[in-house]
Parts: C-alpha cells; sequence; structure tokens
C-alpha cells in the first residue's frame, strides 16, 4: 500500500510540474488566443539557467531561481514583442510558426550559453524530508506542491480580485473595448507571456534538482504541458492544474506497474486520444466544429 | 430549380439567431433577403449553404430535401454561395481562380493527375475553356486573366468571385451583400450582371443592404428582424409596409427602452 | 435594359476572355515553364554526375536530394494543402527499417525493398490521417508532433525490428539494381537524381491541376473549398498519404547509402528540419523544397563546429521568414527582387 501511496506522491509531484507548465498555455491562450509552442523551452530554461548559476557559477540557490524566473520571464516578454507583434501576417499558422521558430531559438540558445552537459542541481534544502504514515515526502516535492499551491492561489486571486487581473481578461475578450478604456492589449499579452514565462521557469528550476536540466527537455514539458492543459479542459486554469496533476499520475501509475521505458509516451498517448476523441477535456468548453 | 426554406431556425446558447423562417425562391428570378444588421440574413444564409447546422426546419431544392447537407453535397447538387469578403487565393491568377470554381466538371484523381495522361490534359482545356467563359459571362476583361486575383480593385474581385461561382454552373446561387464596398457605378452594373444571371434561368439569392439595388432587381423580398420574418411581397409591397419601416427606423428607439 | 449596357459598357473596351483562348493556354505556360525547371535539373544533374570527382560532393548531393523528396511531400501537405505536420520524420522512419528488414530478413531486391518501404509508409499514413486531420491547426501540429514522439519512442524501443538506439540497423547492403550495385556515392547520385526528377516532375503535375487549385483552395479556406465542390476530408487523407509515402522513400533510400544508422535518426529534430527545409525555400512552389532541402544539407559545411549552433542558426533563420517572409524566404526574395526591378523601371 505504502508503495501505491508513493507512487501516487511521486506522480503528484511531477504533475505539479506539469500544471504549471499547463498553466502557461493557457495564460498565453487565454489572453491572446495564440498556442504557444515555445511553452515548454521556458520551463527547460528555468532549470537550466538556475542549475548553471548554481553548478558552475556556484550562486547560492535562491539567487540564482530568482534571476532564471527574472530572465526567462524577459525572454517571454521578447517573444511576445519581437516575434508575434512583429508578425507581417497574422494568422493561426502564422503565429504558430512563430512561436516554434521561437522554441528553436530559445533551444539554441541555451545550447550555446549553458552548453551540453546535463545539469543536475543540489535540492532546495531548508524543507526537511517528512515521513508521513510510511509515505516519504522528499524536500524536493513538499517544495514543488507548496509552490504550486502559492502560484495557483496568486493567479487566481490575481485575475478575479485586482484590477489588473481584470484588465487582462478584457484585454482577452475584447482588445477594442479595451483599448477604449485605456487598456493596452499589447501590455496586457506582454505581461501574460511575462507571467506564463515566469511560471514556467519557476517549475524548471523546481523539477531540476529532480529531473536533472538540459536543454533538449523543453519538447517533453512542452507536449506534457499542451497534455495537462487539454485534458483539463483548455483555456480553464482550474483545468490545467488538474489535469497537470493527472496526468503525473498516470505517467507515475504506468511507470510504476507497466514499463518505465514507455513513460514519456504515456502522456503523448493521452494527449492523442483526448485531441482525437475528446478535445474539450474535464472543464472545457465544446468547440462547435464547422461543417 | 426552386430553393425552399420551410422554418429553419438556429440559437447560440441564449440567442435566437434564426426564428422558423420560411421562405421561397423560383428559378429565373432574383429573390432579396434584407434586414437591419444582427437581423439574422447571413445566418440564414449559413444554415442554407451548409456552413452551419440548422437546429429545426427543412430546406428543399426542388423537390429534394437537403436539410443538414455539407456545403460539399450542396456544391454537387448544384448550390454555392459568395462571402461577404473575397475568399481569394493568394497565389492565384484571375483565370485560375476562376478554375477552381470549375472542379466539379473535371473528375481527374490524384494519381491520373500526377500521370498527366491525355485524358487529364483534355480534361484541363476543357476546365480552362469554361472558366473563360465565366470570366466572359461577368464581364472581365481579358488584360485581366494573368493578374494575380488578390491585386484587383475591389469590384473586379467580386465579379472574379462570382464568375468562380458561375464555373461550377450552379443552378442556385446564394449572394451575401456582393456590393458591400462598391462604389455607385460599380453597384450598378454588379445589379445589371445579377439580373442577367437571374433572367437566364438561375435561382438567385441576393442577401443586400443597398435598396435601390434590391429594389430594381428583384421580384421577391423576404424582411428579417430579431431572426424572424417580419414581411415579404414585392419590392413595393415591402417599401410600404409600415413594419419594415419600423424595423429600419423607429424599432431601435423601442428596443433601448426594453433593453 | 440595363443588362445589356452593363455587359456591353465592360466588356466593349477589352477584348473579352473566350477571345483569348484562341491563343495557346495561359495556365499551361506556366506549367511548361516548370517542366522545362525539370529538364534543365536533368540536365545538370547529368553534368555534376560526368564531371564532378570528389565524393565529398556527391555525397552532400545525394543527401540534399533525399531530403528534397522528404520535403517535396512536406511542399504539397503545408504549402499547397496547409496542413502542418510536424512528425513527417515517423514515415522518413519506417521507409528505412522497411527496407532495412526486407533486404536484410526477408531477402528482398532493394527495388522491391524501396517500394515496400514507399508504400507502407504510405499506409500508415493513410492510417493515422483520417483522425489526425479532423484538427484545426494548433492541435494538428501538437497532435502530429506528439504522434512523431510516440513513433520515435516506439523505433527506439522496438529493438527486435529496429536495433533500438544501439546498436539499430548495422551494414544495410547498398542499393543494387539486378547486377548493378551503387556502392559508391558517385554511383547512388545517379539513382537519387533520377528518382528525384521523376517525384519533381510528378509533383509538378499534381500542382498544376485541378488537384492542385482545390488545395490551393482548401488551404485558404475550407468551407469556400467545399462550397465550390471540393472533397476537402478525401483530398487532405490524400495529400498527408502522399507525403508519407515520398518520406518513407526518401527514407528507405538514406536507410541504402548510410548502410549504418540508429532510432536517433527520425527524432523530433529530423521533422523540423523537414519544415525549416519549405520554410527557408519558399512554401507556395515545389521548387522551394529543392532550394530548401539543399540549404540545409550543406549549411553545416559553412560553419564551424556547426553542430553547437546548429539549434541557434535554424532557430534564428525560421523565427525571422516567419515574421517577415510567411510564404518563405525563397519567395520572399523573390518578391523583393521583383520589387527592386519595378522601381528601377519606373525611375528610368
Amino acid at each position: 500500500m505504502s508503495q501505491f501511496l508513493q507512487i501516487v506522491l511521486a506522480g503528484i509531484s511531477i504533475g505539479a510540474i506539469y500544471s504549471l507548465a499547463a498553466l502557461g498555455f493557457t495564460i498565453v491562450f487565454n489572453a491572446t488566443k495564440v498556442t504557444n509552442f515555445a511553452n515548454g523551452e521556458f520551463v527547460m530554461m528555468g532549470g537550466l539557467v538556475s542549475a548553471s548559476l548554481v553548478v558552475n557559477a556556484h550562486w547560492p540557490a535562491p539567487l540564482a531561481v530568482l534571476v532564471a524566473v527574472v530572465s526567462v520571464a524577459a525572454l517571454g516578454i521578447a517573444l511576445d514583442k519581437f516575434g508575434l507583434q512583429q508578425a507581417r501576417r497574422k494568422t493561426i499558422l502564422g503565429y504558430a510558426m512563430i512561436t516554434i521558430g521561437f522554441s528553436l531559438l530559445y533551444r539554441g540558445l541555451m545550447q550555446v550559453v549553458a552548453g551540453r552537459d546535463v545539469l543536475f542541481m543540489p535540492n532546495f534544502g531548508v524543507i526537511p524530508d517528512l515521513r508521513v504514515l510510511d509515505v516519504y515526502f522528499s524536500s524536493q516535492s513538499t517544495w514543488i506542491l507548496v509552490t504550486l499551491v502559492l502560484v495557483s492561489g496568486g493567479l487566481s486571486f490575481l485575475f478575479l480580485r485586482t484590477r489588473l487581473g481584470k484588465a487582462m481578461r478584457a484585454a482577452s475578450q475584447s482588445p477594442r473595448a479595451a483599448a477604449l478604456c485605456g487598456i493596452e492589449p499589447a501590455r496586457m499579452s506582454a505581461l501574460a507571456f511575462a507571467m506564463a514565462a515566469g511560471a514556467g521557469a519557476l517549475a524548471g528550476a523546481l523539477v531540476a534538482p529532480v529531473g536533472a536540466a538540459f536543454y533538449e527537455y523543453g519538447l517533453s514539458f512542452g507536449l506534457k504541458g499542451f497534455a495537462a492543459a487539454v485534458l483539463g479542459g483548455f483555456g480553464s486554469p482550474v483545468g490545467a492544474v488538474v489535469g497537470g496533476l493527472l496526468i503525473g499520475l498516470l505517467e507515475s501509475i504506468a511507470a510504476g506497474y507497466l514499463s518505465s521505458a514507455y513513460k514519456d509516451a504515456v502522456a503523448l498517448a493521452i494527449l492523442l486520444a483526448l485531441l482525437l476523441v475528446w478535445p474539450s477535456g474535464l472543464l472545457g468548453r465544446v468547440e462547435a466544429r464547422r461543417v | 430549380m426552386t430553393l425552399s426554406i420551410t422554418d429553419y431556425s438556429k440559437r447560440y446558447g441564449g440567442l435566437v439567431a434564426v426564428d422558423k423562417v420560411s421562405l421561397t425562391a423560383p428559378a429565373g428570378a432574383v429573390t432579396a433577403l434584407i434586414g437591419p444588421n444582427g437581423a439574422g440574413k447571413t445566418t440564414l444564409l449559413n444554415l442554407i449553404s451548409g456552413v452551419v447546422i440548422a437546429d429545426s426546419g427543412s430546406c428543399k431544392l426542388l423537390d429534394q430535401v437537403v436539410t443538414g447537407r455539407t456545403p460539399h453535397q450542396l456544391a454537387h447538387l448544384g448550390l454555392t454561395r459568395t462571402y461577404q469578403s473575397p475568399q481569394l487565393f493568394d497565389d492565384m491568377s484571375v483565370l485560375e481562380t476562376v478554375m477552381v470554381g470549375a472542379h466539379l466538371r473535371g473528375g481527374a484523381g490524384f494519381v491520373s493527375s500526377m500521370l498527366r495522361i491525355g485524358r487529364t490534359r483534355r480534361e484541363e482545356a476543357r476546365l480552362e475553356e469554361q472558366a473563360l467563359l465565366a470570366i466572359d459571362r461577368v464581364g472581365l476583361p481579358a488584360a485581366l486573366l494573368g493578374r494575380p486575383a488578390v491585386d484587383l480593385a475591389y469590384g473586379l474581385q467580386r465579379r472574379v468571385e462570382i464568375a468562380r461561382a458561375l464555373a461550377m454552373q450552379p443552378r442556385v446561387l446564394l449572394l451575401d451583400e456582393p456590393a458591400a464596398g462598391l462604389n455607385h457605378q460599380e453597384t450598378q452594373e454588379l445589379a445589371g450582371l445579377i439580373d442577367s444571371l437571374a433572367r437566364g434561368g438561375l435561382t438567385v439569392l441576393l442577401v443586400e443592404h443597398d435598396m435601390d439595388m434590391v429594389m430594381g432587381i428583384s421580384r421577391h423580398v423576404v424582411v428579417m428582424n430579431f431572426g424572424r420574418k417580419i414581411a415579404e411581397g414585392t419590392p413595393a409591397e415591402v417599401q410600404r409596409n409600415q413594419s419594415v419601416i419600423d424595423a429600419y427606423l423607429g424599432a431601435q428607439a423601442e428596443e433601448g427602452a426594453d433593453a | 435594359m440595363k443588362v445589356e449596357q452593363a455587359i456591353a459598357s465592360s466588356s466593349s473596351s477589352a477584348t473579352p476572355a473566350t477571345a483569348a483562348s484562341k491563343r495557346p493556354s495561359r495556365v499551361g505556360a506556366r506549367y511548361r515553364r516548370d517542366v522545362i525547371g525539370v529538364a534543365v535539373l536533368a540536365a545538370i544533374s547529368i553534368a555534376i554526375g560526368l564531371t564532378v570527382t570528389r565524393s565529398f560532393y556527391f555525397t552532400m548531393l545525394i543527401y540534399s536530394a533525399i531530403y528534397a523528396i522528404a520535403a517535396l511531400g512536406m511542399s504539397l501537405l503545408f504549402g499547397f494543402a496547409g496542413q502542418i505536420s510536424i512528425g513527417q520524420a515517423a514515415f522518413f522512419g519506417v521507409g528505412a527499417y522497411t527496407s532495412a528488414y526486407a533486404v536484410m530478413h526477408l531477402g528482398m531486391p532493394p527495388v522491391l525493398g524501396t517500394v515496400c518501404a514507399t508504400a507502407l509508409a504510405g499506409a500508415f499514413g493513410w492510417l493515422v490521417s483520417r483522425p489526425l486531420l479532423r484538427l484545426t491547426t494548433n492541435y494538428l501540429a501538437m497532435g502530429t508532433l506528439a504522434f512523431g514522439v510516440i513513433c520515435f519512442i516506439l523505433f527506439a524501443q522496438l529493438r527486435s525490428i529496429t536495433g533500438g538506439l544501439d546498436p539499430g540497423i548495422v551494414s544495410l547492403a547498398p542499393f543494387s539494381i539486378g547486377p548493378w550495385v551503387l556502392d559508391e556515392p558517385r554511383k547512388m547520385f545517379w539513382l537519387v537524381a533520377l528518382v528525384l526528377c521523376l517525384v519533381l516532375l510528378l509533383v509538378i503535375n499534381l500542382v498544376h491541376s485541378r488537384i492542385g487549385r482545390a488545395l490551393k483552395a482548401l488551404k485558404v479556406s475550407e468551407v469556400g473549398a467545399a462550397g465550390l465542390g471540393v472533397d476537402v476530408v478525401r483530398y487532405k487523407v490524400a495529400t498527408f498519404t502522399l507525403a508519407a509515402a515520398l518520406a518513407g522513400l526518401a527514407g528507405s533510400l538514406f536507410a541504402h547509402f548510410q548502410s549504418a544508422f540508429n532510432a536517433g535518426v527520425f527524432n523530433v529534430g529530423l521533422s523540423i528540419e523537414l519544415l525549416i527545409m519549405i520554410v527557408v525555400g519558399s512554401v507556395t512552389t515545389p521548387w522551394g523544397a529543392l532550394f530548401g532541402a539543399l540549404f540545409v544539407t550543406i549549411l553545416p559545411s559553412f560553419l564551424e563546429d556547426f553542430e553547437h549552433y546548429k539549434l541557434l542558426v535554424y532557430g534564428v533563420i525560421m523565427t525571422a521568414v516567419m515574421i517577415y517572409m510567411p510564404d518563405g524566404f525563397g519567395r520572399g526574395l523573390v518578391e523583393a527582387l521583383r520589387g527592386f526591378y519595378k522601381r528601377r523601371r519606373r525611375e528610368k
């Protein structure tokens, strides 16, 4: 039994990372209607930058993580301002291709800047390892879960209770009407990218001690984060969190009881199945299909 | 071929876009569909052309029930439409664009097209002929044949769209605000073209805001407001109809009070 | 009556279109230009085959041609039908492994093996296309991406058939047609150039046909195209199948030329490189696939330590092209040149 609970906990821990990645997709999509194919790279960069700073430059972890989150958020804004806002052809396909281009660009940037080594960062520490009823809560797992709760809580407070959050929601629903009220849609979308990138970078930094950091990991985070967002209902922040936890859980169970070699395929198979059969997911609205 | 719709309805969530609308459009005449903005005309057109599926009601072409058919199936049955904003293809010349309309006049598949066997070559020549005929019919000069369609003036783009629809040799043609954005002279020329098409035997259903054009060439006019049919008749009858006048002028004040 | 006036006023001042039909077909003119292009390509290939001596050049050209074949499929799928697919590496792999299996385990002659590889890749493409192509742009991109990664994982794990990541397929015999064994780059070049010219001709035929026009139409508006009678679903599926088959053909030739390879080849990177090829070349014409394939294949030899900067360079190129020249770099260049010449003529 305790083995099962351990597997569940491991699943929820990694699931929390997927949730944060999924939130990145959701925030950007809600603000701009764009599916950001570079979202996984934000997670990767967060992990790689903080790990590099700690391992190679011997910075203290909190500073490294802070710098990582801020710099990746800046890269997120850059994607919006220098990429999407500049697009000559403003079509869904055009935007998708630009974000795909940026995912390559950021991946290449990290390869050049941070090198091609797989980096292992030490645990954050501070929070002790806990043992509750035969279940082992590692320090890093606790960090991850606590961060997810704080970030989710913070974001929902932001969007539901603050003026800024309402301005962002207004700008996403009707950019022109919002502009007439003095809200700049361009600033709101840049802000959305900053938040998505920041959340993703934080996730990357959190998982770096557990899963290592490597410039090729962005694709995996991106696909699984997207799968989580779709599972929970694309566009629903609550769905993103729930979807992430579920994907992590299912992945962990498959790895524990079936085969660890195909572990990565689990999330992908779920994604394909969802897209083909149930694209609205758990909490999403059904898309009306044109003839 | 007569187009008849019975009690077509469509709602989007709480909003009733089309509410039990019926109309009949006979062959050889222009039937106009008018109404203030938001009356549901385009939605009705979308229902008839198969782009949107109706919640209830039925549609018949001559005596054949075509409710719920897809645009592709409707094209095979001889029904096609144009759109408010010309859906022209970036990379194609006027001639190529109109040849797309002639698609159903040919039958070459992937393999025969790739191998370009004799039959395919002859078919290509035939399709080009039919496109040229359609281009002639709408009065586009030959000088424009090779120009990219998107480079043309708006009025000419509209003609290309109509030529493309004609290349299909349809029996029923739905026109969605073809005069939008055209100046007075262009509108008159367009009216003349549509009139002659109808006289040639085509069933034309015209959605339009330009009243002069509508009243000048339509045999029968249907007026919609708030998703419902509020009047129909000859142009003269409809112009005198009080509820029509109210819909365009007075009803706005009432609407403000109710909301 | 207004009717006659309207028609008369617009056509009396210019030649009616049907008079123009006495001249040779206008649409045919563009087709003939492209066919001449293929003939030129064939002539150049023959010249290269007879005069070049260094193996290295042949090797570069062979890889360019192999990727060009796969890229032509992408060009049809993405450039013409407007369907984005980031999973073509899967079909490339199916082609490669099928040829390897057919020749090494079933003892088939390579020509038959390649035919099977092409057919199997196409069939696999057909199978997955129906469900996948119901997805719209973003979901389609993610879906094909996921599909490509799943296939990569399968290639890596099904070691009994593929050899996995290590050692993979080892010492597949070089391609041979009857008694002719193509064991040198120079000899393989002849075959690959021939196949490329044939495939290019088929693609050009398709582009300049009723189907090609229908594909361009459905790229702009599926509903609009359907309203003109185009069977959108069938055409999308057929195009995807064709693209998969071409990727399989390319994979089969790749397998024979390289002789040894492992699953690591058929990863997302390959799918994205194929996408970059047509983006860099030109999205709207088959020639773009050729130029793009050549460009991407020979680019590494211009940059020292290229492997290290490859992703960054690709990223910058792709992003810049997609922002400023969405129809592809090649097309953007042509448009820029055209604009430049127009201005010069006006100044004169």
